[in-house]
């Protein structure tokens, strides 16, 4: 990894307030994340080996990842790969139901809430 | 902007054309979403649990927690032995326990080593004293740099330690987690337990900062 001698660290205020979570999506793939592993599903040990191996791979593509939405796709990819590589659901589900939620959100009028129809997983 | 609604009369439909439908949301944010329709539907997860573990690290958890088990080490000489012997057990007299707080230990700043705690491997970190990190302990910056070059980089967060001040580097991993107890600062000698928590600040208890007294 090149040094960046004059980089500066995004160092934030000293005290003790700080936004936990930059986005949403954060908040909600963390709260996903702890919960189904204290439902048994797998252990933090476990997710930590995946999380550890994603945020590598990532750096092959980018150096000097941020501890904001790059650490947070790293995240995502592990959970994604935990829950293919438990059984609990498999990538043509996951990218099904997905583009149900792209369908949804362009055939829904702007302000509407935004639903998916059931499907039988 | 075309004043027409949608035309779903073609099959190549453009969406560039006009914002009458809701925003597309980003990638991750729709994977997120497919990841928790699929688990909502098998049973898994629940809407409530989720939503009460968001608002709990929010707003609830955080190095307020860590700032009370430092003041009472700062006054109780018996919590502090018991605390660097056996951390997780004196911080659960606190009632701070379990998710990531599972096996902590503390290390102990002195006038001759300053500790600095830092995960290599991800962004292992004591959540029901510290709560969820900061964006900056989870960047790549902190967590090489640090091992490699831990004095400039709490420079960089305006702690210029002495030469002669030995820092040490912990790495917490998934199965132990590490608090910097630091030292009480000088002219703290008459303040109460509630006041020395206000100056335990979350960088004194990961080593990028001390407890300072505001003038």
């Amino acid at each position: 990894m090149n040094l960046k001698t004059n980089y500066k660290l995004p160092f934030t205020s000293k005290n003790n307030n700080q936004i936990v979570f930059q986005s949403p999506w954060h908040s909600q793939l963390f709260a996903i994340t702890v919960q189904l592993s204290e439902r048994g599903n797998f252990t933090w040990k476990e997710f930590v080996e995946y999380f550890g191996k994603s945020l590598n791979k990532a750096r092959i593509i980018k150096q000097n990842l941020d501890g904001n939405d790059d650490y947070f796709n790293s995240w995502l990819l592990a959970l994604e790969e935990i829950i293919i590589s438990k059984e609990i659901g498999n990538s043509k589900i996951l990218s099904i139901i997905k583009d149900d939620w792209i369908n949804a959100y362009l055939s829904t009028p702007h302000g509407d809430p935004v639903k998916i129809k059931q499907r039988s997983i | 902007m075309n004043s027409k609604e949608h035309n779903h009369s073609h099959d190549d439909h453009d969406h560039d054309h006009d914002h009458a439908h809701s925003h597309l949301p980003s990638d991750p944010e729709l994977r997120v979403k497919a990841i928790e329709t699929l688990l909502l539907s098998k049973g898994l997860i629940d809407s409530a649990t989720l939503d009460e573990l968001i608002d709990t690290y929010e707003n609830n958890i955080g190095p307020q927690n860590g700032a009370k088990v430092v003041a009472k080490a700062w006054v109780d000489n018996d919590y502090k032995k018991r605390l660097l012997e056996d951390a997780t057990s004196a911080i659960r007299e606190l009632s701070y326990q379990g998710r990531q707080g599972e096996n902590m230990v503390v290390v102990e700043n002195t006038p001759e080593i300053h500790n600095v705690v830092v995960c290599t491997l991800c962004s292992c970190y004591p959540w029901p004293v510290l709560g969820i990190p900061p964006t900056w302990y989870k960047s790549d910056e902190y967590r090489s740099r640090t091992v490699r070059e831990p004095r400039k980089v709490l420079s960089e967060f305006g702690l210029n330690l002495d030469p002669n001040v030995q820092i040490k580097v912990w790495d917490s991993t998934a199965e132990l987690r590490y608090l910097v107890l630091p030292m009480r600062p000088i002219g703290s000698e008459d303040m109460s337990e509630d006041e020395l928590a206000k100056l335990v600040t979350r960088n004194s208890m990961i080593g990028t900062g001390i407890p300072e007294i505001v003038k």
